[in-house]
Formats: C-alpha cells, structure tokens, sequence
C-alpha cells in the first residue's frame, strides 16, 4: 500500500516534471527560433573579414586597444555607477508602486468589503446539517457530550471574549483583574442580560463556578464537563453585586482563559434553580449570541439571533452580533443524505463531509467549502514506559530505543498522506497543536523527513533487522478516513521493518485503558487539542489526572521537561511561557516520543449564498455569529 | 380461543423475561459507561463517584434485582445520558418507529401481495418475468443503497421529496418504501410460489369446472388457501419491521427507537437499552399471539384450543 501512495505522489511530482521539463522545452526552442531568424552567411563573413584587418594591425594598433581599453573601463565604471543609481531609483519607485498598489488593493478590497456588506441579507436564516445531536441542551453538563456541541454551543457565551488567537481580553461580561497569583477579581459591566432578559450578575457568575465544580448547594453531585478546566479556582465570594473575586486554589496562567472558552455556559441562577437541571437540559437560557427556541431531540434545534447581544458587529473581539437572524440545525446523520440535502436546497450548510465529497462540490462553483483546523494534532503514542517488550518476554521494549522510534517516524511519509487521504491542507505538526502555539522556529529544519532507507538502516543499528513486532490501535470511525491512513502507515512501517498488526478499537473499550494505562502498543491518540492558550497547553500536556504525561520523554531530560513544565503553568509572562514551552517541544520532537503526524482539518460545504471570513486563526468550528448570508 | 390463549401468553411473559434478563447481561458486558460519558480530564475520585451514583458499583446480582424490582413496577429507571426516565427517551420516539414499520408493512402487502399473485395466475409470461426480476433486486440490493438512491432521484434530481427528517405525509414515502423493499420482494416470491401450489389443487380445478368466475376463484379459493402460509411470514416480517428500522432511520433521519436503542448501545446507556428492548419483544411476542389469532379468521379447520 505504501506504494500505492507515494506512487501517487510521485505521479504528481512527475506531472508537475513533466510541466516544467516541457515549459524549459518551449522557452529552448524559442531560444533556437530566435537565433535561426537572423542571417547567418552574412554574419560569419563579416566575422572573418574583422579577423584578417585585426591580424594585419594588430601590433599597431596594441597600444591605442590599451589605452581604449582604460578609457572603456573608465567608462564602465562610471555606467556601473550610474546604474546602481538608476536601480536604486527603480527600486525606489517600485517600492513606491508597489505600497501605492497595496494601498489601492487595499481600498478596493475595503470597497468590496462594503459593498459585500451592503449585499449581506440580515433577514435571512440557514438551516445547518450535523451529524450527532448533543443528548441535553446543557453545556456545562458532561451527559451533553453525546453529540457535536457545535451544535448547541452558540446559545451559550462565555465571561470574556476572545481574541483571533483565542486568548482572552476583557470586555463582553466582565472587565478583570488579577491579584497577583491569589486571585482573580471579576467585575460585571452594565446591561448584560440573558436571554430572557434578567440582568447577569456576578451572583450568576459565582453560580455559574459553583456549580460547574460541584459547589453549588443545589446540587453538588452535578455531572460537570468543565471540571478540568476550573480546576484552579478556589473560593470565590461576592465583594459587591457587580464584583465577584476568585480565589486561585492552584494559581494558574490560565485563570481567566478558562472564563472564556468557547461555548462555556454562563447559568442563570434565579432560572436554573427554578427549572432545575432536567429543565434546563431542555430549555436553556443562557447569553450566548443566538436564543434558544425549541427543539426535537433528534431532529432539529431552532435558534433566532439574539437582537439585544452585547457585542455588535463592530466590536474588536469575539462573539459578535450575528448575521443571520435565525438557524436551524438539523440533524441528518448519514454523511450521504447530509450531502442531498445540501444539493437538494433543504439545507444551507452541511457539517463534517469528508473532503474526497466536499472538494467536487466546491468545484461545481454552486458551493462555497469551508475548511478548519479541527484542533487535533494527531501522533501515535508509543509505549515507553513499559520496560519489556510485550511480544518478546524477557527482552527490552524497542520503543524505549531512539533509533528505533527515529525509524518509525522516517517510515511514515506524512505528506503523501495528506495529500492523497486527506484534504492536502493538514499541517504537519511538532507537538500537541501546532497551530495555535507554534513551535520552535527552527524546527522544521530538523523535521523528520521521510526516509525509509534511512529507517531501515537505524532498525539495523539498533538490533532489529528482523524487525519490530507491534499492534498499532486506533479508534475506528472517530476522524475523517481514519481507516484509510491508519492502513497507509501501517503498510508503510511495514516496509522498513515493523510487524504491524492494525487493530480498530472501541472508544469505550479504548478510554478505560488508556485511563488504566494498560495500553501496551502505539495508538493513535484521540486527544483534542483545541488549546485556546499557552497555558492551556501546559495544563494539558501535564494532565496527570487521567493519563500519563503526554509529553514523554525518556532521557535524562525528563527532569528538565517536568522542570519546563511546571514553571510554564506559572508563568505569567506570555513570551517567557512561550520560550518555556518550545523549550519542551524541541525536547520532546528530537527524541521521537511519538510518530508525529499531522493536524486534522474539518471540511464543510455551504450553499452558494452563505459566506465565511474565520476570525480566529484556528476556529473549533463554523462560527456561526460570523456567517453571512449574501442577497441573492 | 381463551385456554389457548392464556398458556401462550404466559408462555410469552418467560420469553420475554429471558430477552430482558439476556440483554441486561449483555449490556454489561459491551463496556462501562462511566467510560463514555466521563470528562477526559475526570478524577478517579469523581468516576468512582459518578459510579456509585449510578449503581454500577453494586455487585451485578445486587443491581439485576433492581432492576427487575424496578420493571415489575415499570420503574426502568434513568437514561444515564440525559437523566430523564428511560421511557420518557423511547416513548415520543416509538410512535414513529411504529409509523414507520406499519407504512412499510402496508407497502409490503399492496405491492408484494398484488404482483406476486399476478406473477402467479401469469406464469412464464412477461409480467412474470419482470416481477420475479424485481424480487430478485429488492431482496438483493441493501436498503441503505436503496435509500441513498431514492434519495438521490427523488430529492435530488427530481425535487418531489424531501430528503429526510419526520414531518408530513412525504418524508414518509421514501423511508418506508425503503423499508419496505426488502419485504416486499420477499413477500411477492412467497406469494407467487403459494399461489401456484395452490392453483395447481383438484379443488381449484373443480371450481373452475363448476364454472366460477376466474376472479372469485382467484380471490376467495386460491388467495385465501395461499394466504395461510403466508401471514406467518408476514407477522414475523411486521415484528422484524420494528426491530430492522435502524438502518433507514439513520439513512433518512428519521428519529425512531431504532437508532434511539443503537446510540444507547454505543453510549452504554444501559437503561434505554434495556427499555428499547425489552419494547421491541413485547412487540413480538404480541405480534406472534395476533397471528395465532389470525389463523382462527383465515382457516375454520383451526380450531384454536382444539385439533386441527
């Protein structure tokens, strides 16, 4: 199979040969044309006749060729001078066209821009197809993660927005401020309310905290899904009815990021303890920038937009007023009736389509392809704490062998894979999520590359000519042709050496050993990493709840990684965070800790008429407050 | 027809006891829960929790009389997801289900019954010929692929229907035609092979002879023998109508129980598993008692509770 995907790819790189070779051809034969349209006899005879004067005077006329030959030089030096002059005049003037064009684009695109706007219908409704329905409308519950939670979450706004890099600043809500590492002091703005038009008060916020860490008097045994990311919060009492102060019982950079994640529920408490929880699984209201209206589990969720939304469309940061005023989301399970109901024009926007059916839809001109990153850096985790080798009691565990996993990351070419299974717009990626943090600059240089000659040779060196026996587990069915490029780099460790057995697996099956860490062979890892900051990142790579550190590292920099770490969970200093956790990153990429593969992108299609600018630089989803729907 | 009628009931109740008691078991078996649903970022301490909560730490003898206590009392407790009743999940999504079963099994009758008896009073020529071709293909082609392709002409091209989703009359036709097909392919060859047996019998040939019309010869000699076999399958087709719907519901979102119990599965969501099934058996057992009951209406040699 490996075969069949670089041959692929080499296909493409021999057509894309095959152009250039016959670009150089024409541009030769040009060449030829050109010379053959001059007169040849004439040229050489006039060529011979110069030959013979020169002979003839050539001693007299040595001296005067010298003397010409320093006036030329002269001369030459003069032009050469001139002509830096004149270059850096041209380069002055290009310069000065090139900014007066990018000025022009730039008012013309701003032109557009307005008359785009002018073209933008603020009646219109879309209706949305999603694959899976959340099973409750609750956000902050975790039984509400039966389903895409984009497809609930924009009834639901956060404390603060973000901004395009998916950090927090304060505004929406609440303005804040931090009392050094103790405490987070929150305070309300004026004319906040939620969708039935109560005030949000910082009660509700202290409420909203409470019960999402299982504090609220209520009911303290609520099912939280937001546990882990308040993990930081201590006590929190009311100053006055406008400011709330946090405690931070585990002092964290990302204190108030985790106020503002997207979808994190804002509750209202004089509601909810009204209805109760069951009642607000039903019916939330929340502050998000669409209103709730009614829904059919498993069948549609009715949403109008939320006229009296804080944050207009002018506002620097997001979510904003939305566009359209009303969206439906539907849901369609099967990815094939999803797509007919697009075609059909029964819905405007069909959510999560492979891209092998999405990418001829864009190409028919009558749809417009949405493509995200879909937040997930995706690596195969290998087992490297177990000492022996599963497969071969009594002997070391290969993968606690460098060479070994330099070999399985040089046997996997990640690109033919992208390129050929997936969108071709996936990111290669150093760490947990590229994008969104970035990675030492210089990395890329010191990437590994594909070499399988290079990895057959390291299993050699380290003793494994005979190979490397090993399952490789995954879970079937969770990404986008999952099944299809685990079965490529399976076939391609084969052919370096590794016996491989591909083993699909059960997600339920699959979590419990993960958690129980009795999972003895690589698996590709289903960790989202839809870290909205530096922060969350070190959070997250030092989530020793559940699992083990994700970052592992073997050698004796262990000690510096957890060093690393630690100190990027305090620091508050983003730029000394960020050169923290590269630090961590180039250690963990230059030891192999995992098969480093790529970021996985989300691809959806979208009726003609609806339009999409991202505001954030890795948006989790459609933003649905920023689709526009264009006058048709 | 009722000393008949009480054993088979009684002998109903064990089966449906042993589904019920199988399916706890087996529900236990595909995996935890807790698993499924848990923050990623969960403590043990608040899995453990959440465990207890859910009775899931009791011994299993401990938590089987529960629950049995609890259906006695059509106490089925919790969906573990969203903490309604479990009945309260299935309810609502029954009745379309049921919808669903019936539009296909109508559709079974008037299309598989008709062209099978036809087939049958025809045979060898060229109707024959077609309707043995479509049996063929419709107990051949898988009802996703039909569905997708209904979809596909009708929706798609054609613009007459709606793809999916439960709303009037329209969204109904192609998901029961669907369900249906498979069904009505089969019913027609069964048809069509009954029918010939029996119109190969003196006693046809008699009333032919005595010079009856050919339709009522047809209609009440011939059909109703050739029924007899028949509703058996039918039956059994109805019941297996309910059960079988997953497939069509998910191809044309349709939100019936089907996908409702096939979700619960993959979520471990143990008691709407156990009320899914547990519906989809009474529906069964009911359905082989209606049958037996049938017998009594289409053949007076059957005397229920006496020999045959």
């Amino acid at each position: 199979m490996t075969r069949h995907w670089t041959r692929l790819r080499r296909s493409r790189l021999s057509r894309r040969s095959l152009l250039k070779a016959s670009a150089r051809a024409g541009v030769g034969a040009a060449g030829l044309a050109l010379v053959g349209c001059g007169d040849d006899d004439d040229d050489q005879q006039s060529v011979a006749q110069a030959q013979q004067q020169d002979q003839d005077q050539q001693q007299a006329a040595q001296q005067q060729d010298q003397q010409q030959a320093m006036q030329q030089q002269a001369q030459q030096q003069q032009q050469a001078m001139q002509q830096q002059d004149d270059q850096a005049e041209q380069q002055a003037m290009q310069q000065e066209q090139q900014e007066q064009s990018a000025a022009e684009a730039q008012a013309q695109q701003e032109e557009e821009q307005a008359v785009a706007d002018d073209n933008i219908d603020y009646n219109a409704t879309a209706i949305g197809a999603y694959g899976a329905f959340p099973q409750i409308l609750d956000q902050g519950s975790a039984l509400a993660r039966g389903g895409q939670s984009a497809s609930n979450n924009y009834h639901f706004g956060a404390v603060f927005p973000l901004d395009p890099f998916g950090s927090a600043v304060p505004g929406g809500l609440a303005e804040w401020e931090f009392v050094g590492a103790e405490a987070l002091i929150v305070r309300m703005n004026e004319g906040r309310t939620f969708h039935n038009g109560d005030a949000v008060t910082a009660e509700d916020i202290k409420f909203t905290i409470d019960r999402l860490t299982g504090k609220a008097e209520y009911n303290p045994e609520y099912n939280s899904a937001w546990t882990g990311e308040l993990s930081w919060t201590g006590d929190n009492e009311l100053v006055d009815e406008n400011t709330l102060r946090i405690e931070q019982g585990a002092p964290s950079v990302d204190a108030a990021n985790s106020l503002a994640l997207g979808g994190f529920p804002v509750f209202p408490k004089n509601y909810l303890e009204e209805v109760g929880d069951d009642g607000y699984g039903q019916f939330p209201v929340a502050t998000g920038s669409f209103k709730f209206v009614e829904w059919s589990p498993d069948e549609y969720i009715k949403s109008v937009r939320n006229d009296d939304y804080f944050n207009d469309r002018e506002y620097a940061y997001a979510p904003r007023l939305p566009y359209l005023a009303g969206f439906e989301a539907r849901l369609i399970p099967e990815i094939g009736a999803r797509v007919s109901a697009l075609e059909a024009g029964e819905v405007d926007l069909a959510n999560s389509i492979p891209p092998d059916l999405a990418v001829p839809l864009g190409e028919t001109g009558d749809y417009n392809v949405f493509y995200h990153p879909a937040q997930r850096g995706l690596h195969i985790k290998l087992p490297m704490t177990i000492e022996e080798d599963p497969y071969n009691p009594g002997q070391p565990n290969p993968w606690r062998d460098r060479r070994v996993r330099i070999a399985a990351n040089l046997a996997v070419d990640v690109d033919a894979i992208t390129q050929n299974i997936m969108t071709g717009r996936e990111n290669y990626t150093y760490t947990l999520s590229s994008g969104q943090f970035g990675f030492p600059e210089e990395l890329p240089e010191q990437r590994w590359g594909y070499d399988p000659e290079e990895a057959k040779r390291l299993l050699a060196e380290a003793g494994y000519e005979d190979g490397v026996e090993t399952d490789l587990i995954y879970l079937a069915g969770l990404y986008t042709n999952d099944q299809l490029f685990m079965e490529a780099i399976a076939e391609m460790l084969r052919e370096v050496g590794f016996i491989v057995n591909l083993i699909p697996e059960d997600i339920s099956k699959f979590l419990g050993e993960a958690r129980n860490k009795e999972l003895t062979a690589p698996y590709l890892f289903p960790q989202s990493a839809g870290f909205t900051s530096i922060g969350s990142m070190a959070i997250s790579v030092d989530s020793a709840a559940t699992y083990e550190h994700r970052v592992e590292v073997l050698s004796d920099e262990r000690a510096e990684v957890d060093r690393l770490i630690a100190e990027a969970k305090t620091e508050f200093d983003t730029e000394r965070r960020k050169e923290l956790l590269s630090d961590l990153v180039r250690i963990h990429y230059l030891e192999a800790s995992w098969i480093f593969l790529f970021e996985l992108v989300q691809t959806h299609v979208a009726a003609s008429r609806l339009h999409w600018d991202p505001y954030f630089l890795q948006p989790p989803s459609v933003e649905l407050w920023n689709l526009r729907s264009m006058k048709t | 027809m009722a000393s008949h009628l009480i054993p088979r009931v009684l002998q109903s109740i064990a089966v449906v006891f042993v589904v019920i008691t199988l399916v706890f078991i087996g529900s236990r078996l595909i995996g935890d829960p807790i698993e499924a649903y848990a923050a990623r970022n969960a403590t043990q301490e608040a899995i453990d929790a959440q465990r207890d909560r859910l009775g899931l730490s009791d011994p299993m003898i401990v938590q089987y009389g529960n629950f049995l206590l609890g259906v006695v009392q059509l106490d089925f407790g919790d969906s573990i997801f969203s903490e309604r009743p479990a009945w309260d999940e299935v309810a609502p999504r029954l009745w379309a289900t049921v919808q669903l079963s019936l539009a296909a099994f109508v559709l079974i009758l008037v299309i598989g019954v008709p062209i099978g008896v036809l087939a049958a009073i025809r045979r060898g020529s060229i109707p024959d010929l077609i309707a043995r071709m479509l049996a063929l293909v419709g107990q051949a082609m898988p009802n996703f692929w039909l569905g997708l392709l209904l979809i596909f002409v009708f929706s798609v091209q054609l613009g007459w229907l709606p793809t999916s989703g439960r709303g009037g009359f329209e969204n109904l036709i192609m998901p029961a035609l669907t369900l249906a097909g498979f069904g009505a392919a089969a019913a027609m060859r069964l048809t069509r092979s009954g029918m010939l047996e029996v119109l190969s019998n003196d006693y046809i040939r008699t009333a032919q002879a005595k010079g009856l019309a050919n339709r009522t010869v047809i209609v009440r000699h011939a059909l109703r023998n050739a029924l007899l076999g028949l509703v058996t399958v039918l039956g059994i087709m109805l019941a297996q109508l309910l059960a079988g719907s997953i497939i069509v519901e998910v191809v044309f979102a349709w939100p019936g129980v089907g996908r409702l119990i096939f979700r619960s599965i993959s979520l471990r969501d143990f008691p709407v598993i156990q009320v899914g099934v547990l519906v989809i058996a009474l529906w069964f057992v009911v359905i082989n008692i209606l049958i037996d009951i049938s017998y009594n209406f289409l053949d007076p040699r059957i005397r229920v509770g006496g020999d045959a």
